[in-house]
C-alpha cells in the first residue's frame, strides 16, 4: 500500500495556488505533515480524500488512480479525521458509531464487532452511552478517530488531531495513531512537533503549497546539526540586536540574563556553546532556508 | 430511522413549530370549517420553508460534511432523503393537529359538508405544499450552497404564488390552487395543482443525489 503524487498543483479559481506542482511517496507507517497556517495541508487532504478537484497532476492511492469514476472505492480506502468535525449532538457515541458504520454500509455485526474493539483500544467504552454534547475535546477526537476506522482504511487521514487538547489527551491519540500505524498508512498533519517527534519517521514540510523537504526524521535534523548554539545575552536590548541578525527558537530568562536559543550555519558573533538540535529547530532552519 | 429522527428533530425545530402552528391558529379568523385549510395552505408552507432548507445543511453546519462526504453515494441521498422525509411527515402530523386547535377556536358557522371530507382535503393539500415548499427550500440551499440565500429565494417565490400574481396563474399547475379555490370544493383543478406540485418535489429529491456532494473544483 503507498500513495504515489506526481507533479500535483491546486488552485482555486484564478487566485491562490495552494499546492504547486507536488510529488511526494508515502508507504506504510506515519507520514507526518508540517507546515504553517495556510501552506496547504489541509488542501492537500482535501484532495486525497476526495473532496477537492486537484488542478492537474496525479494522484494514484493503493493502486488506484484518483479520478472521479474511482472516487467510491478511493473512499472506500480511506479513514478521515478532519481538523473539526461536528458529532450529532443528540445521538451518544455508541448510536454515532453505529449510525455511521451503517450508513459507511458495514454488516450490522461486523460493524457492532468493529465499535466495541474500537471503543475498547480508545479507552471510551465507558463513556459510550454518553451524548456527544457532554463529551469533552478529546473524547470527541478519540469518537472522531473510531468513526475514521470502523470500516478498515488502508490510509487514515488525519488532519491536527491534537490541536488544543490537554497534555494527556495529545498523547493518548498520538499513541493510537502510532498504534493504528502498524498496518496502514497514516497521514498525520499537525503544527504541534513534539507530536511528531515522538511519531513518526518520514515527513514532509509544506511552505506556500511547496513541499520544501521530504524524507527522514533523522536526516532533517542531521541537517541542522551544528548549527544550533545557546546563548546568554545581558539584556533585552542585546536580545532584539541578536535577534535581528539570528533565528532565535526559544528564549527564556535566566537568573540575571536572557538565555537565548539560535539557528545559525556559523558560530553567532557572541559566546554560544553547540547543543543538540530539535525537531522544531529543525523546522525553524528549513522554514527559513528556502524562501 | 430512529438516529435520522432525533438528528434532524431538534428541541429547538419542535418548539418553533409548535409555536408557530399554535399562534398561527389563535390569530387567524375563520367562519366557517372549509376554510382552515385554505387559512393554513400557503402559512405552514412558510414553516416548510424554513423547517427543511437545512436538511443537508445541517452537515456543513455541524463539521460533518466533510466525513459524510466519503460515504457511499446510494447513503448518502437515502439518508438525507429519509430525513427530509421526516420533517415533511412531522409538520403534516402537526398541522393536521393544528387543525383541531382552529376548529375549536374559531368556527362561527356549521355547514352541510362532511367535516371527514373536508378534514382530509384539507390535510392533503396542506401536505403537497409543505412537502413541495420544504423540498423546494432544500434544493435551492444545495444549489446556491449558502442557507440563507436558499431560504431567501424560496420565500420569494413563495411570495409570488401567494400574491395576487399567483392568483392569476392557472389553478392545475398553481400549489396554492386550493386556497384562492373560494367555495373551497373539491375541484378538478386544484387537485391537479397540487399532483403537480407533488410530482414536482419527487423531481427535486432525485435531482438531489447529484448536489448531495459539495465538492470544491481546485
Amino acid at each position: 500500500m503507498s500513495i504515489e503524487i506526481n507533479d500535483l498543483s491546486v488552485q482555486f479559481g484564478k487566485g491562490t495556488l495552494a499546492i504547486n506542482h507536488m510529488n511526494l511517496s508515502i508507504n506504510q507507517g506515519i507520514y507526518g505533515l508540517l507546515g504553517e497556517n495556510g501552506a496547504g495541508k489541509t488542501t492537500l487532504m482535501r484532495v486525497l480524500t476526495t473532496i477537492i478537484k486537484p488542478t492537474s497532476g496525479n494522484i494514484m492511492l493503493g493502486g488506484i488512480d484518483l479520478k472521479v469514476g474511482n472516487y467510491e472505492k478511493i473512499q472506500r480506502l480511506i479513514g478521515y479525521l478532519p481538523q473539526e468535525l461536528g458529532l450529532y449532538p443528540n445521538l451518544s457515541v455508541r448510536e454515532t458509531l453505529e449510525y455511521m458504520g451503517g450508513l459507511a454500509g458495514i454488516p450490522k455485526a461486523e460493524c457492532k464487532k468493529q465499535i466495541d474493539y474500537y471503543l475498547e483500544k480508545t479507552s471510551l467504552m465507558e463513556h459510550q452511552k454518553k451524548k456527544n454534547r457532554q463529551l469533552s475535546g478529546g473524547m470527541k477526537r478519540r469518537v472522531g478517530l473510531v468513526q475514521a476506522l470502523l470500516h478498515n482504511p488502508q490510509i487514515l487521514i488525519v488532519d491536527e488531531p491534537t490541536t488544543g487538547l490537554d497534555p494527556e489527551e495529545r498523547i493518548r491519540i498520538r499513541n493510537l495513531l502510532v498504534d493504528f500505524s502498524r498496518d496502514r498508512i497514516v497521514l498525520f498533519s499537525t503544527h504541534v512537533l513534539e507530536d511528531l517527534a515522538a511519531t513518526c519517521n518520514s515527513l514532509g514540510i509544506l511552505r506556500k503549497g511547496n513541499l520544501i523537504y521530504n524524507g527522514n526524521r533523522d536526516a532533517l535534523l542531521k541537517q541542522v546539526k551544528d548549527c544550533v548554539w545557546i546563548c546568554r545575552l545581558d539584556n533585552e536590548e542585546e536580545f532584539h540586536k541578536i535577534s535581528a541578525r539570528y533565528f532565535i527558537s526559544s528564549k527564556k530568562y535566566v537568573e540575571d540574563s536572557i538565555e537565548a536559543r539560535i539557528i545559525s550555519d556559523k558560530q553567532p558573533d557572541i559566546p554560544g556553546i553547540i547543543t543538540e538540535p530539535t525537531l522544531e529547530d529543525a523546522y525553524i532552519y528549513t522554514m527559513n532556508s528556502v524562501k | 430511522m430512529k438516529y435520522n429522527i432525533r438528528i434532524v428533530l431538534t428541541g429547538v425545530k419542535a418548539c418553533y413549530s409548535v409555536a408557530f402552528l399554535l399562534i398561527l391558529a389563535l390569530i387567524r379568523g375563520v367562519s366557517y370549517r372549509e376554510e382552515i385549510g385554505a387559512a393554513m395552505d400557503a402559512n405552514v408552507a412558510l414553516l416548510a420553508i424554513i423547517f427543511c432548507a437545512d436538511t443537508y445543511y445541517r452537515e456543513v453546519q455541524d463539521n460533518h460534511w466533510e466525513v459524510f462526504n466519503l460515504l457511499p453515494d446510494k447513503n448518502r441521498f437515502h439518508t438525507i432523503t429519509q430525513r427530509l422525509l421526516i420533517q415533511i411527515i412531522y409538520i403534516s402530523i402537526l398541522l393536521s393537529l393544528d387543525y383541531w386547535v382552529f376548529y375549536l377556536k374559531t368556527i362561527s358557522y356549521e355547514t352541510q359538508t362532511n367535516w371527514m371530507l373536508s378534514y382530509i382535503t384539507a390535510i392533503f393539500a396542506c401536505s403537497a405544499s409543505v412537502l413541495f415548499f420544504g423540498t423546494l427550500a432544500y434544493t435551492l440551499v444545495n444549489v446556491i450552497k449558502n442557507l440563507w440565500a436558499g431560504i431567501g429565494s424560496t420565500f420569494l417565490i413563495w411570495i409570488t404564488l401567494n400574491s395576487t400574481v399567483g392568483k392569476n396563474i392557472p389553478m392545475y399547475i398553481n400549489v396554492f390552487g386550493y386556497g384562492s379555490n373560494q367555495d373551497m370544493e373539491i375541484s378538478k383543478d386544484w387537485i391537479i395543482g397540487k399532483l403537480v406540485a407533488i410530482f414536482i418535489s419527487i423531481i427535486l429529491i432525485y435531482i438531489n443525489r447529484r448536489l448531495l456532494v459539495w465538492k470544491r473544483k481546485g
